[in-house]
């Protein structure tokens, strides 16, 4: 203690150099949770986004991961392109042996969560979709009760290529899109 | 002794890893198979079907001397019977020629009302088109299920949009028509394709 106290006093543009590097690491610290202010509400963030050249003419496949920054939960309750006349989200349920599909309302995200839209859960369902090639992309807007509507970027891909995720998870991404929030 | 104890967490930690990778796979499981070996477990039934070029097909009779992969499924279904269908396809591209020969997938509509022929073979051809579809009455579709232990839940109001359930397993049968082998959703190309070449080397 006794020899502590005058090394600190000795050098005290160390200690205060420490102080700063302590104060830089709670800071960053802070900020890697969330980018808004401490008292926030949520901050969804969208990523991932595919739909799949649809098969059956009747519809196709959307899957994407959203990812709620946020300090509060929120809820995606629909969401709609241009290029189907409807999209609905399903999830997918196993029961006596049979896969079955239940169309959802809502989909819940709490604070800090991140729920994917892959191959074998949740996934968009769009009715009666254009014409899709492998390279094109549809503009996806999702709806949430909270932040309004998130707008993203979806991919174009062909499950024969399985960068949809055939081995059950949806988050190799072949694309780089960056997907822009509004309102 | 001190090597010992990283040696046990590390064997620990690699049977957790395991066990997250494949939650199908047994301890102790010597199968070689990825998928889940059913043998002599069911029959391919006797009943006729259509397939996607119009002709009869007989599921015992018209799958004999081959091996043959059977999924049921329907063609409005946007995610599992897609993704099943290209994980199939993915994985007959890395058999050789003469393994292709041997073998082949039958898919059967459990939504007959709405796939017909034509739409069966236009939703195979963008899989594999040496694909075969099959569609046939309500009644023989679900005794065929039953008869191989798939689950089939149509909806009495089949208007508008509608969703099948259905089993999502892949049966494989012998040559002679009995059952070999069973992959669940989400067996991979790799995965298949390995036990294909395993199977096909015995069914030789």
């Amino acid at each position: 203690m006794a020899a502590a106290a005058p090394a600190a006093a000795a050098r005290p543009g160390a200690a205060l150099a420490a102080a700063l590097v302590a104060l830089a690491a709670l800071t960053g610290c802070g900020s890697a949770g969330s980018d808004a202010p401490a008292a926030s509400g949520p901050d969804i963030v969208v990523r991932d986004a595919t739909v799949r050249i649809p098969a059956n003419p009747d519809v196709a496949a959307g899957y994407l991961t959203m990812e709620n920054k946020g300090g509060t939960g929120d809820t995606l309750t629909g969401a709609e392109t241009d290029a189907a006349e409807e999209v609905q989200m399903h999830d997918t349920r196993e029961e006596d042996g049979a896969m079955t599909m239940v169309e959802q309302q809502e989909v819940p995200i709490g604070a800090g969560e991140t729920v994917e839209f892959s191959t074998g859960g949740l996934h968009l369902m769009l009715m009666d979709p254009a014409d899709l090639e492998v390279g094109d992309t549809v503009a996806l807007t999702l709806r949430f009760a909270e932040s309004g509507t998130v707008e993203t970027e979806a991919a174009v891909v062909d499950p024969m290529d399985g960068s949809d995720g055939s081995d059950g998870h949806g988050h190799h991404d072949h694309h780089d899109h960056h997907d822009r929030r509004s309102g | 002794m001190r090597i010992t104890t990283p040696l046990a967490g590390g064997l620990a930690l690699l049977a957790a890893l395991t066990a997250c990778a494949a939650p199908q796979a047994r301890p102790g499981d010597d199968s070689p198979y990825n998928g889940t070996e059913i043998e002599g477990a069911f029959t391919l039934p006797d009943l006729t079907f259509t397939d996607n070029e119009g002709a009869d097909y007989n599921l015992a009779a018209d799958s004999a001397g081959t091996t043959t992969a059977l999924f049921f499924g329907f063609t409005n279904c946007p995610d599992i019977c897609p993704t099943t269908m290209a994980d199939m396809a993915q994985a007959v591209d890395r058999l050789d020629p003469a393994e292709q020969d041997r073998f082949q997938v039958v898919f059967v509509t459990a939504d007959p009302d709405r796939d017909d022929p034509e739409l069966l073979d236009m939703w195979l051809e963008s899989f594999d088109p040496s694909f075969t579809g099959l569609s046939g009455t309500i009644e023989d579709t679900d005794a065929a299920a039953a008869d191989l232990g798939i689950s089939i839940e149509r909806p009495e109001d089949r208007s508008g949009d509608y969703q099948v359930g259905h089993g999502s397993q892949i049966l494989v049968f012998s040559p002679a028509g009995t059952s070999e082998l069973m992959w669940s959703y989400g067996t991979g190309p790799d995965a298949i394709a390995d036990d294909l070449h395993l199977l096909l080397k015995e069914d030789a």
